[in-house]
């Protein structure tokens, strides 16, 4: 589904580097995506044929479920409303990240890696306050609308400008694009920049040049990103929960309420059903369709000859650094809103500002629940960070060494727990959970976050494995260690900045989880998950506070772990050097 | 030619006229302070095969990417004819590059790789379809039109390459180290059916290298560059024969240099002195350098001969010798000189450290000044 390159030949090259390590190493990574994602969502398929009753499930298989889901209108338009904004997202997020990546890759020279790296850490930091920047300014209470009452414009919340699918749409773009922007760059970096400076040569302006040379050398990830973000956004629940409103629902909000608030596993793993259903085949229409109208298009410039020529003066400024130059504005600004208004004396988050202060930093902590929630997340970020290096190292190496069908199962074992929607793996876990009478709580989200956190550190360690020079083990050798030895003395140091990476990604990642531990941690609570809880309440300063504070840690630890990781691949070039 | 168009037919016929056709005048670029052209003026003539030769990093290929467009320079005028080119967008310069690492499209096939530059000029799909049949024929490519470029030899690539710049009709081509990732063997057969196809098409050819065996092989004339500055322009010969300074003859093919000082000369004669005392006779440029100065001596092996001879000219020791072929060259150790190669026939070498006598042909050295 998303498109990490696996370069085929590398791999056969470097497996006698890892040979040491050997197949074994994948063994825990499908051990744990067995355990926690395959059986669950298995006992979550049964649970959709089961009947619902009032208290609970019955014990006789039945289609009821899926009946009620087919049948019912208010479901059906959910689903359809659902599949829309979905698509929707997709489409705004891949043409946006289409022109991000192509200005980063290709037209902000130096600046690209920087931008890349804003990119990089807002994909990843600190989830609940983005999102909960988007409802501290759409929000009923929120800026846009304070800020009009305060100004006299109106006496009432604008719901229209706050709440709904508009609100929906705005920030799911705002979450999803940081990821597409990377699939697609990474896939364009790829792309010698000769080709472009062969299509200007050859009389190609920049209009034809995209179209026509990296339009086409980009169109899997572009698919990829696509597919990936309408996947995703279609079940997201804490979106639409936050910036939804009591009209802007979606199916991820319902079977949300379905199975945590009523325990009706059997609607609730049905609408799962569905929603993968009516997104695979909504993404299955859109691809095809787009297919069809890409290739109508090419033949269409192709053979478009107009009868005579009109020599414009074209502009020759290019369009794509100041509208990505505005992208990256749109990624950082709700942020920088979210503190800006932490340090309001006002007890609302809207402008006006009355003035500057920190008082609220200290007050919120002060709020029921909020250490035990920091704590648990503490806890729950140091675990998970330890339980995804035991298992995603030896994964990175077994993905390095294994060939053919042992090949792609370690590959869809890494990347599923990423492309499968969080409220599925939540309901399924909950759902197995209850079936089979294991408690709720950090144990249970403590499996989930590292199934979340795994394939971080696998993919990091594995990308740091392949840049290994092959020659610096086989001198080890030859100057008389072990392969053991080679192992410990050679591999090891040179891997050990991707472990540090890998470890505080996991940590992060672990930090910022929300949508499987909303099922997950039955009475326990952790801080995005108090966030959220307070945040569908009311907007206080308190929140921007706390929210603040989340970022702060989130950010810091994301920049470190970018630093290690450009530093590993600038090690890299330097060895190629020496050797 | 096919390739060529009929408008552009008969200026193949008047190769090397004496109209400048491309004039370079003060290009110049500098970049973060530093500078990677220093001011070049250059005239360029229509239907010239004209090579940029020099070391890695001498600006040759900056200087190629300058014409081209797809670098700005900081300085300077390049006229085309009648057109200023530096105000021209790459994608409008009748200027067609071919890349170094060829820069092919892979998501394209041969014939589409081709066609590319026709279908951004929105020619008519009829005569798009006939001149890339025509070009591929010419380079003999027609039974791989439908392939895909990335399943081609390396030889094949170029000449993809070279076909995608040329069908276009470019009124230059540039082509920077297009051989250079090839073997040998191909090497050479590429080179002469670059030769080949120049002459016959009679397009003005901007070929840069760093090897100066292939500069050699293909130029009608060479401008040696070295830090951003023409050392040298002229033909293979010229640059061979009489290397402008110490730079350009140690760069050029292999070069003994002795000091020495000039004793007399007489138009393009004069003798020289030795550190020996030895009394030589060589070929030396209108100017420099004057009598009675210090000077260098510039001299190829072929220049210097082994003679059992008592009277030779320098006493030497016989060391390595690296076999050629046809000859060999062998260093000898001369005590007042250093190390000097000297070119012997391939069944003469000297076993090492057998004590030789070193002659000096008569008026074939060349006086440079010593800098």
């Amino acid at each position: 589904m998303v498109s990490v390159a696996a370069p085929r030949t590398a791999g056969v090259m470097r497996r006698r580097l890892v040979a040491p390590a050997g197949l074994l190493g994948g063994i825990p990574l499908l051990g744990l995506v067995t355990t926690v994602l395959l059986v669950p969502i298995a006992v979550f398929l049964s649970y959709s044929f089961r009947s619902s009753e009032l208290f609970g499930v019955g014990d006789t298989y039945t289609l009821d479920s899926y009946r009620e889901v087919v049948t019912s209108p208010e479901f059906r338009e959910l689903m359809l409303r659902s599949a829309v904004v979905a698509v929707i997202v997709a489409g705004i997020v891949v043409l946006c990240a289409f022109v991000l990546a192509y200005a980063i890759t290709f037209r902000f020279g130096r600046w690209g890696n920087a931008l890349l790296g804003v990119v990089l850490v807002s994909s990843l930091a600190a989830y609940i306050v983005r999102i909960y920047a988007w409802s501290s300014i759409l929000g009923s209470n929120g800026l846009v609308n304070a800020t009009l009452q305060a100004v006299g414009i109106t006496d009432q919340p604008v719901v229209a400008l706050s709440y709904g699918y508009p609100a929906i749409v705005i920030t799911m773009v705002y979450l999803y694009l940081p990821v597409a922007a990377l699939i697609i760059t990474a896939n364009m970096s790829g792309i010698d920049r000769g080709q472009l400076e062969a299509s200007a040569d050859l009389g190609g302006g920049r209009w034809r040049t995209v179209a026509s040379v990296v339009a086409p050398q980009t169109t899997r990830a572009v698919a990829s990103a696509f597919a990936l973000t309408a996947i995703i956004a279609s079940a997201d629940f804490v979106t639409p929960a936050l910036v939804g409103g009591p009209k802007g629902q979606m199916v991820g909000t319902t079977i949300q309420s379905a199975v945590l608030s009523r325990g009706d596993y059997p609607l609730g793993a049905a609408l799962g059903v569905a929603t993968i259903v009516c997104t695979l085949a909504t993404l299955g229409l859109v691809l095809a369709a787009a297919r069809i109208s890409a290739s109508v298009a090419h033949r269409a410039a192709m053979a478009f000859r107009p009868a005579q020529r009109h020599r414009r003066r074209r502009i020759r400024t290019s369009l794509s650094a100041p509208v990505a130059g505005a992208l990256i504005a749109f990624l950082v600004a709700p942020l920088v809103v979210v503190v800006v208004f932490s340090l309001n004396t006002n007890r609302s988050v809207g402008l006006p500002m009355r003035g500057l202060t920190l008082s609220w930093y200290p007050a919120v902590l002060d709020e029921a629940g909020l250490i035990d929630s920091m704590a648990n997340s503490l806890k729950l970020a140091v675990l998970t960070m330890l339980a995804a290096l035991a298992i995603g190292v030896p994964a990175a190496f077994s993905l390095v060494r294994a060939q053919g069908w042992f090949r792609r199962v370690l590959w869809v074992a890494v990347l599923a727990p990423l492309v499968v929607p969080g409220v599925l793996i939540g309901a399924a876990l909950l759902t197995a959970a209850n079936d089979t009478g294991i408690r709720l709580g950090l144990g249970v989200t403590l499996a989930a976050q590292a199934l979340y956190a795994v394939p971080f550190v696998a993919l990091i360690v594995r990308a740091r494995i392949l840049s290994i020079d092959d020659r610096l083990t086989e001198s080890g050798r030859d100057l008389g260690s072990t392969a053991r030895r080679a192992l410990r003395t050679v591999v090891f140091p040179l891997l050990l900045p991707s472990l540090a990476g890998g470890a505080l990604l996991a940590a992060s990642v672990a930090l910022d989880e929300i949508l499987i531990s909303t099922f997950t941690l039955g009475g326990d609570s952790t801080l995005p998950v108090w966030i959220l809880s307070r945040a569908r309440r009311a907007l206080t300063p308190g929140i921007n506070a706390i929210a603040v504070m989340v970022l702060a840690v989130s950010l810091v630890s994301l920049v470190v772990a970018t630093r290690i990781a450009s530093r590993v691949i600038s090690q890299r070039n330097s060895q190629a050097g020496t050797l | 030619m096919s390739l060529l168009g009929p408008s552009l037919a008969p200026l193949a016929e008047q190769t090397a006229g004496p109209t400048p056709f491309l004039e370079l005048r003060g290009v110049t670029k500098l970049y973060a302070q530093q500078t990677v052209l220093a001011p070049i003026d250059l005239d360029i003539r229509q239907g010239e095969f004209f090579t940029l030769l020099g070391p890695s990093g001498c600006g040759k290929t900056t200087l190629l990417r300058i014409i081209a467009g797809l670098e700005t320079s900081t300085a300077g005028t390049i006229r085309l004819g009648p057109l200023d080119l530096l105000a021209t967008p790459p994608e409008r310069r009748p200027v067609n590059l071919v890349f170094q690492n060829y820069a092919l499209f892979p998501h394209m096939t041969v014939a589409e790789n081709v066609a590319y530059g026709l279908h951004a000029e929105r020619r008519p799909l009829e005569e798009i379809r006939r001149r890339v049949a025509d070009a591929l024929d010419l380079v003999g490519l027609t039974d791989k039109a439908e392939s895909d470029v990335t399943q081609l030899s390396g030889g094949q690539q170029q000449r993809v390459a070279l076909t995608r710049a040329l069908v276009k009709r470019p009124q230059l081509l540039l082509l920077d180290e297009p051989l250079a990732a090839l073997d040998l063997q191909l090497r050479k057969r590429l080179q002469h059916e670059l030769r080949t196809l120049q002459a016959e098409l009679g397009t003005t050819f901007i070929f840069v290298t760093h090897d100066q065996e292939e500069a050699f092989a293909l130029s009608h004339r060479i401008a040696l560059m070295e830090e951003g500055r023409i050392q040298q322009l002229g033909t293979p010969q010229e640059i061979y024969d009489q290397p402008a300074n110490r730079f350009v003859a140690e760069f050029v093919g292999e070069s003994n240099l002795l000091a020495c000082e000039v004793q007399q000369r007489c138009g393009d004669r004069c003798t020289v002195q030795l550190r020996g005392g030895q009394i030589v006779t060589a070929r030396c440029a209108d100017q420099v350098p004057a009598v009675s100065t210090s000077a260098l001596l510039a001299l190829r092996p072929e220049h210097l001969r082994l003679t059992t001879d008592d009277s030779a000219l320098l006493r030497a020791t016989a060391g390595l010798a690296t076999f050629r072929g046809a000859d060999a060259v062998l260093e000898v150790d001369v005590p007042e000189a250093g190390v000097l190669t000297v070119c012997v026939a391939a069944d003469e070498v000297p076993p090492i450290g057998t004590p030789v006598g070193v002659h000096i042909l008569p008026e074939r050295g060349w006086l440079l000044g010593s800098d």
